[in-house]
């Protein structure tokens, strides 16, 4: 096959630009774009041509951008920095936050981040595998201690968790029988590493069906935002 | 915040603040982009999920290698909407006969219909973009929509419209330099 015409290769640039040449065509082009920098200009601006035939009538969300965040890795984060270290996280255009409700979401992370021994717990209740949701990549188990009694415990191993978006944590949720409210939230955190263990105090007596791991804004109102990354049913 | 931060930052300097990793920076892209970007995976694809799956990996190529775009050749919508119109047809073409079977009885026949005009404009929406196109013969929209919006090689174009491939390719040509008058003419911004 002898090669194309630098004027056949001209007259097939708008259909390479909109992807519409196959096979060798398209290779043969693709070749001759890396030594002609006339027609790589001119499938750059058919390219831009054909970004102004897009509307943009659909709305991701904020649904779509967690997806996108969650895979950040930290250790890409990192990789190309100056400094060398993480950022930390800051409040993002889609987490618009009240100065007191932050302070409040700080109480709530410290107290989240009881870092604990088994110690004193006695033998577990109940424990329940973490269901990841969706793309979220989450593994680990829960076990619930003396959830009968007031001070029933509830401790998380998280063996696999990803940093949390920035400007967004992880919130602890539980439901239990018979319970008035519907989800009850125990705790918030943010990893600092892929692994996390969490003790947690259970808000009381009862019996528990199940678990949910929400991402919720950093200072956002204190109801379940419905972005579930994993959730654990008991008994 | 991001849109403190990077609101009115050029592409160059969101591809740079990205080199450096900093993930508002890619959230200003999502925010200025996402949206077209969706827009153009879902009309490709037809499926949400698989448009979003699309979306998130162009996003996240753009993280992972952000010297892929070089803003001395264009914008990055361009660069963006290119790539998730080139994996969009990578994976039509990928399932060709699922996707095709998904796609053909609307699609097909909207593109050939009685009054493709019409139908061509409804589906691309957008005022400007419409008057754009009304500057375009009906079969050099047809062209487009088929080999753009549908994903279809030039050579498939000719066999459902019944012309000599060249003349396709050349439609699609004169399609695009035309539209390029047009869009130039109205200043359309991206957006």
């Amino acid at each position: 096959m002898t090669s194309p015409t630098h004027e056949q290769i001209r007259e097939a640039l708008a259909a390479y630009a909109a992807d519409a040449v196959e096979g060798e065509e398209r290779v043969s082009i693709a070749r001759h774009l890396q030594d002609c920098p006339l027609c790589r200009a001119e499938v750059a601006a058919y390219r831009e041509t054909l970004s102004l035939l897009v509307p943009s009538s659909e709305s991701p969300g904020d649904r779509l951008w967690l997806r996108v965040a969650a895979r950040l890795e930290p250790s890409e984060q990192g990789r190309s920095s100056g400094r060398g270290r993480r950022r930390r996280p800051r409040r993002s255009a889609l987490a618009l936050a009240s100065a007191g409700a932050l302070v409040a979401l700080a109480a709530a992370v410290v107290a989240a981040f009881l870092l604990i021994g088994r110690g004193g717990l006695g033998p577990p209740a109940e424990v329940a595998a973490l269901v990841p949701h969706g793309h979220a990549d989450v593994a680990g188990r829960a076990t619930l201690y003396r959830p009968n009694a007031p001070d029933g415990v509830l401790v998380l191993d998280l063996t696999r968790i990803a940093p949390p978006p920035p400007g967004r944590h992880y919130e602890v949720w539980v439901l239990r029988r018979r319970s008035p409210a519907a989800m009850e939230a125990v705790g918030s955190f943010t990893p600092r590493g892929r692994s996390v263990r969490l003790r947690l105090p259970l808000p009381g007596a009862g019996r528990y069906r199940a678990l949910d791991i929400s991402v919720q804004r950093d200072g956002g109102p204190a109801t379940h935002s419905r972005l579930s990354v994993a959730s654990a049913r008991f008994g | 915040m991001a849109e403190a931060r990077y609101a009115e930052a050029t592409d160059a300097a969101l591809a740079v603040a990205i080199a450096r990793r900093d993930p508002e920076a890619l959230e200003e892209v999502f925010r200025r982009h996402a949206g077209p970007m969706l827009t153009l995976a879902l009309r490709l694809l037809r499926a949400p999920t698989l448009a979003e799956d699309t979306v998130q990996e162009v996003l996240l190529r753009l993280w992972s290698r952000p010297e892929r775009f070089d803003a001395g050749r264009g914008s990055l919508r361009a660069f963006l909407l290119a790539d998730v119109h080139g994996r969009g047809v990578d994976l039509i073409r990928a399932n060709e006969a699922r996707l095709r079977r998904q796609l053909e009885a609307a699609s097909t026949r909207e593109a050939v219909g009685d009054d493709p005009e019409e139908e061509v404009g409804q589906r691309l929406l957008g005022e400007r973009v419409r008057h754009a196109l009304a500057v375009l013969p009906p079969e050099q929209r047809a062209a487009i929509d088929l080999a753009y919006f549908q994903g279809r090689s030039y050579r498939e174009v000719a066999g459902i419209l019944g012309e000599p491939e060249g003349t396709v390719k050349s439609r699609i040509r004169l399609a695009l330099d035309r539209l390029r008058g047009a869009l130039d003419e109205s200043e359309v911004g991206a957006g």
